[in-house]
């Protein structure tokens, strides 16, 4: 019952969509307040009406109502309470709902907003529009073509049980990001659209989405990470990382939309770039569509495939329709968009921000052309052909490192124009800070030449983000009379988003380093032949003793779990490190095994044994090992943009306004802002 | 099928929602739009033009541009929010005082109009704690948050 109540609830929620979309135009059109406030209202009114929908169906998945077929195919008696609860995402119509719920909070969230100020009061009716319709759309997909509520005659008695991947803390809110990062840019590309109906040609779109740009990205950066330790953890690829379709879908929309992030304040502060931001902005929702449609369609084979369906080419064709509107309507706007000032010298901040931009774009592109390879190739030649990491690693590898440069160059240029002699003097600190690093690389046995020079880049442009905080906090101290800890807290404070950024940058230095390290030092070796009772092999400093299989008990009662153990000591000194216990895990409904790996080692390198194969009972077995130094620095690199993000995003308690006229006077000399 | 149960709870969930969204059209009739107006165009350009010459002065103190540059940088910003300004200040001129103004002019009458009303000066007060001038009747100090006792500020009260 309560389950079908959700399933009218989803309905009412569709006519609700349909009737925002409708009515809040309508009322801007005839002027009159009363229709676009009720229109407003009807696309709040979404939230709780798929949340009740949701409800419906997580009803439904805890108390074994079979009788929903999609109950019966997430879930089964066996599963336990928890995993029934995230097996709302657990395939291609639940996860459809999910969306569209998360989707719907921020709608939700977006009409809520304080609207009082006139500007936004214009953009407000097709806010509400724009936003009503993609939820719209989303709903229909999911009412007509992959409805989760449909209900069967005959029931079964138990259904098959969650996904043994789906099984895995990173993956149950893994989704949930990668969806709320994904709907977060929802936001600002419908103030994008309704600036561009408005005719508007300043850039209140940008500053009034700013924050829930900063939101989408940030949910969708986290969203990328936690799928890459889910993979690390649970697909036993030996990495973070394996250029997979569903992997590099968010990745493009997150290499379009963190350029945006940067030309967005070009616009703000210097009112240049405004056509690009508006073509970065739908390049963000085409990437995020076009990238779901092509794996949901099932044209793509991923470890997503089992929320493939035949919802792809509808999909598609709307897409198509939806985004040639949208270029329509920014291509009669082309005019209203004329940039307010000239480049007054390429040597200059706005001048860096747009090779950075063109180089995002072009790694986007380079992940684009690797990932839908197999589609054109198929099309051209008539056989798919799949690149694969080495491809992507040899293409994008580079033009990732040419934006960590950038990371290094960007933050020492100012706007309008830089001064070339002050920024030669500024980069030498760093500079030798490398060259120092490198040396001793060098010496600690780091011979190969490219992971040295990208170690040395990593270590400049830490050192120079570092010096960015140096010199601002310098600067406070000299003017405001500021201790250091202080001039550092209010630097921050003072331009949350710039130093806010730094830290980001930060992250990402640190991210780089791990990528490097497991890229260029790691290794993996599959033991042949298969390894006898008691028999030893070395990999890298580490000795294996491989001391037999045994059954234990699976940590899920619906599958069976062979463990191995190894005996790991020292190659050096024969110490004894400790054991490793890698398993596979066999699940007889589904009829798939996974291989789970035995993750130990320092903070710096990584053991990562998987349990490959083992004949008569165990005699004789064979593993992969995977050597994985410097792999942590991601994980702790993934936390400090994360962080960063935070600074951004903190709204800074009002601050004090009056400030003693020395201190201002000083202040006003320095050109230190003084509040 | 829907059982009864189902489709009665669906018709009241309906019946809200329906009522929720219709209830703004009860309402009296307002512009739904008001037009972005020069003025506002002009502030957002003056707060950018401020944000500019900040950022300018900052990367000036943080040795990211030469003086010369800094100085013919910020001379065209400055001039530019002068520019601004003048033509706010016309605006201001052509439509007389602006709302804010006027909203200010009438406090200021009100509070003239409390004043002189007994023929003394109105009640004043000021906060134990921060010493800011409060309102006799006040409660709280608008600066400092402090609860206000009517006592103190009887205390000192009408020292004009």
């Amino acid at each position: 019952m309560f389950a079908d109540l959700g399933h009218l609830s989803v309905i009412f929620a569709f006519v609700a969509c349909l009737y925002a979309a409708v009515v809040a135009p309508l009322g801007a059109q005839r002027n009159d307040d009363r229709l676009v406030q009720s229109g407003r209202i009807a696309a709040l009114m979404t939230f709780p009406l798929v949340l009740i929908g949701c409800l419906g169906l997580w009803h439904a998945l805890l108390t074994h109502d079979f009788g929903v077929q999609y109950v019966a195919s997430v879930s089964s008696r066996a599963t336990p309470v928890f995993f029934r609860i995230t097996a709302l995402w657990g395939s291609q119509n639940g996860s459809l709902l999910f969306w569209c719920l998360i989707m719907s909070a921020f709608v939700a969230a977006a009409m809520v907003r304080d609207w009082e100020d006139a500007g936004d009061k214009s953009l407000l009716p097709y806010v509400t529009m724009t936003m009503a319709l993609v939820l719209g759309f989303f709903l229909f997909l999911e009412l007509f073509l992959a409805n989760a509520f449909v209900r069967t005659d005959f029931p079964p008695q138990d259904g098959r049980g969650l996904n043994p991947l789906l099984r895995h803390p990173g993956m149950i809110i893994h989704p949930p990001m990668l969806y709320a990062g994904y709907t977060g840019l929802l936001v600002p590309f419908a103030f994008c659209i309704a600036s561009l109906i408005t005719r508007r040609s300043d850039d209140l779109w940008l500053r009034s989405s700013r924050r829930w740009t900063l939101v989408g990205w940030a949910f969708l950066t986290a969203g990328l990470l936690l799928g890459g330790r889910w993979a690390h953890d649970v697909l036993g690829w030996g990495g973070y990382w394996g250029w997979d379709p569903s992997e590099n879908k968010p990745l493009i929309t997150w290499l379009i939309a963190t350029p945006f992030l940067h030309s967005a304040m070009i616009q703000e502060k210097r009112g240049m770039f405004k056509n690009w931001n508006v073509f970065l902005m739908m390049l963000t929702f085409a990437s995020m569509f076009f990238g779901t449609a092509f794996i949901r369609s099932g044209l793509l084979t991923s470890v997503h495939a089992f929320a493939a369906s035949d919802i792809g080419p509808f999909f598609m064709g709307a897409m198509v329709v939806i985004l040639t509107a949208c270029a329509a309507l920014w291509l009669t706007r082309l005019d209203v968009l004329r940039s307010e000032n000239k480049l007054d010298s390429a040597f200059s901040r706005e001048g860096i921000f747009l090779i950075q931009n063109v180089l995002f774009l072009s790694t986007a592109f380079t992940v684009f052309i690797g990932t839908i390879f197999p589609i054109l190739s198929e099309a051209i030649s008539g056989t798919k052909i799949t690149v694969g990491p080495p491809f992507f690693d040899q293409t994008v590898g580079p033009q990732l490192a040419a934006l960590v440069a950038l990371m290094g160059v960007a933050p020492l240029l100012a706007w309008g124009k830089s001064n070339g002699a002050a920024v030669g003097r500024q980069m030498l600190g760093p500079l030798t800070f490398a060259a120092a690093v490198m040396v001793a690389l060098l010496a600690a046995g780091a011979t190969q030449p490219v992971p040295l020079l990208l170690f040395g880049l990593c270590a400049y442009t830490l050192a120079q983000t570092v010096m960015e905080y140096v010199r601002g906090a310098r600067a406070r101290m000299h003017s405001m009379n500021e201790p250091a800890p202080l001039a550092l807290v209010r630097l921050a404070q003072r331009n949350q988003r710039r130093y806010g950024g730094y830290l980001v940058h930060l992250g990402v230095v640190l991210l780089a380093i791990g990528v490097i390290g497991k890229g260029f030092y790691g290794y993996d070796t599959i033991t042949t032949p298969a390894v006898k009772l008691n028999e030893s092999f070395t990999v890298g400093d580490y000795t294996f003793t491989y001391r037999g299989i045994r059954p234990v008990p699976c940590e899920f009662n619906d599958c069976q779990t062979i463990q191995a153990m190894l005996l790991v000591t020292s190659a050096k000194d024969g110490r004894v490190l400790g054991a490793v216990f890698p398993h596979r895990d066999h699940y007889p409904v589904q009829q798939h095994t996974a291989t789970i790996p035995a993750i130990s080692g320092t903070f710096n390198t990584e053991v990562y044994v998987l349990l490959a194969a083992w004949e008569d009972g165990g005699a004789t077995a064979s593993f992969q090992v995977y050597i994985n130094p410097l792999i942590n620095w991601i994980w702790v690199g993934g936390i400090v943009m994360i962080l960063g993000f935070v600074v951004c995003f903190w709204k800074a308690p009002e601050r004090e306004t009056v400030t003693s006229p020395a201190v201002a006077q000083r202040a006003i000399r320095a050109g230190v802002p003084a509040r | 099928m829907l059982s009864l149960g189902t489709l009665l709870l669906g018709l009241a969930l309906l019946i809200i929602v329906a009522l929720v969204v219709a209830l703004p059209l009860f309402d009296r009739k307002t512009p739904a739009i008001e037009l972005p107006s020069r003025r506002e165009a002009l502030a957002q350009e003056r707060r950018a033009v401020i944000s500019a010459i900040r950022e300018l002065d900052f990367d000036y103190h943080t040795g990211k541009i030469s003086a010369e540059d800094y100085k013919r940088l910020r001379e065209a910003r400055v001039a530019r929010g002068a520019q601004i300004l003048r033509e706010l200040a016309e605006l201001a001129d052509e439509h007389g005082a602006t709302d804010v103004e006027a909203e200010i002019e009438a406090q200021v009458a009100r509070l003239r109009k409390v004043a002189t009303s007994d023929g003394r000066a109105p009640a004043r007060a000021v906060c134990p704690s921060c010493s800011r001038v409060v309102g006799a009747d006040d409660k709280f100090c608008s600066q400092c948050g402090r609860r206000l006792q009517p006592r103190q500020s009887e205390a000192v009260a009408s020292a004009e």
